[in-house]
């Protein structure tokens, strides 16, 4: 199971993003400033954006998940119970997970953002999948759901974990840490912090 | 065409000598073709491709009831041409400045913010149904006659919501009524000449009409 990007290239006006690298099973974090394609590249390598160029292969991956930034975006139904089931999951043991075992019938949008988070990754996580991607998971949670998140992203767990974040402090073991930095995906080495920057700037990543 | 005020005289003109005249509609492809990018800017071509393929199936049923359906399909597929011209060039803020310019700060604001905040939801109510599509694919289902409903009570609910946020943000910056506004327009040669042609085809067809 293992995700590869060469040369993978998007362009939009005057942004770009360039990715290579590859995936292997594992837990990932892409880092990366405020705009610098962090989004972009989740949605690409779960195969909703096609590149400019390049390709990307996912050989032995069968089901990917991406979770989005916004939890709201990914609503499309009327009542929670409704929102578990869109997922192709049984909505009472993840309901009750998240806290909303009493209001099956509530409406996603009168939760806030911080509980619809927590629904959307309850029903994420409960999802079996080979390629798992997080873009920003740990926002508009509280402390204690972050804790919550990072005790659910056990390394081994599931096949490929890529965390698309800027979370600091609350951070499941990371296996291999990768940053986007001047429209480049970068590897940064092994665990948490990586290398120290420079060690492997080269242009395209390197393999993980 | 970078002036608005040229560009709205054209709209009129054109899409009032497309309904009455079949002449007139085949002489607007022509100025169609001649004084615009054609669908170089227009932002979401499959609207324009899924509006005209329906046209031609209207214009087909027509035509073997009635006879009536080339004449229908050419003036439609003008109408169509004509509107997907003037979504191309809209620039945000335009219109508020084109309705102050002709009514004034107090009811022409008025106007222009409302026509504003209108264009401004399509765009987002597009955006929101692309979300949707995408939410879809992520949960491996797609767009199905049974989803419908909840796609048009979630994209409804989402414009209301919008609505009222809007409205008490410009409450909140004490927004009562009017504005103040002082326009600016920067036509070009261009502008005058297609505005003339579109000015001519309109009296043209309808005198022959």
């Amino acid at each position: 199971m293992i995700l590869r990007l060469e040369s993978a290239e998007v362009r939009r006006g005057r942004f770009s993003l360039a990715a290579s690298g590859t995936f292997p099973h594992g837990i990932h974090r892409v880092g990366g400033a405020v705009g610098s394609g962090k989004s972009t590249l989740a949605l690409l390598m779960a195969g909703l954006l096609e590149p400019s160029a390049g390709t990307i292969s996912r050989d032995g991956i069968g089901r990917t998940v991406l979770s989005l930034q916004f939890p709201e975006y990914h609503v499309t139904e009327a009542t929670l119970a409704g929102e578990c089931a869109s997922w192709g999951i049984d909505p009472g043991p993840v309901l009750t997970g998240a806290g909303f075992g009493n209001e099956p019938c509530r409406d996603p949008f009168s939760l806030s953002r911080g509980e619809l988070k927590r629904l959307h990754l309850a029903c994420v996580l409960a999802k079996p999948c080979d390629l798992l991607l997080l873009d920003e998971p740990f926002a508009a949670l509280d402390c204690r759901q972050k804790e919550n998140l990072c005790s659910r992203l056990l390394p081994g767990k599931a096949g490929i974990v890529i965390l698309f974040t800027h979370e600091e402090e609350f951070l499941p073991r990371i296996d291999h840490s990768w940053e986007i930095t001047g429209g480049q995906l970068r590897y940064r080495g092994p665990g948490q912090c990586g290398e120290p920057p420079g060690g492997s700037d080269k242009p395209g990543g390197r393999t993980a | 065409m970078n002036d608005i005020r040229f560009r709205t005289v054209t709209g009129v003109c054109l899409s009032f000598t497309a309904f009455f005249s079949l002449t007139g509609a085949l002489f607007i492809i022509v100025w169609w073709l001649i004084f615009t990018r054609r669908f170089a800017d227009v932002p979401k071509r499959s609207f324009i491709i899924g509006s005209l393929s329906l046209i031609a199936v209207v214009s087909l049923i027509l035509e073997l009831l009635q006879g009536t359906g080339i004449s229908y399909g050419i003036r439609m597929i003008a109408v169509m041409l004509i509107a997907a011209w003037l979504w191309s060039e809209y620039k945000p803020g335009e219109i508020l400045e084109l309705a102050v310019w002709a009514f004034g700060n107090r009811n022409g604001f008025e106007l222009g913010l409302v026509a504003e905040l209108s264009l401004q939801a399509f765009s987002s109510l597009i955006a929101d149904l692309g979300r949707m599509q995408t939410a879809w694919t992520i949960k491996g289902t797609g767009l199905t006659f049974s989803r419908l409903p909840a796609a048009g009570t979630f994209l409804t609910r989402s414009a209301l919501d919008r609505a009222r946020d809007t409205g008490e943000l410009l409450a909140v910056r004490g927004y009562r009524r009017g504005g103040s506004l002082c326009p600016h327009f920067h036509p070009s040669h261009n502008d005058v000449i297609s505005c003339i042609a579109a000015v001519a085809v309109c009296i043209f067809s309808l005198t022959r009409w």
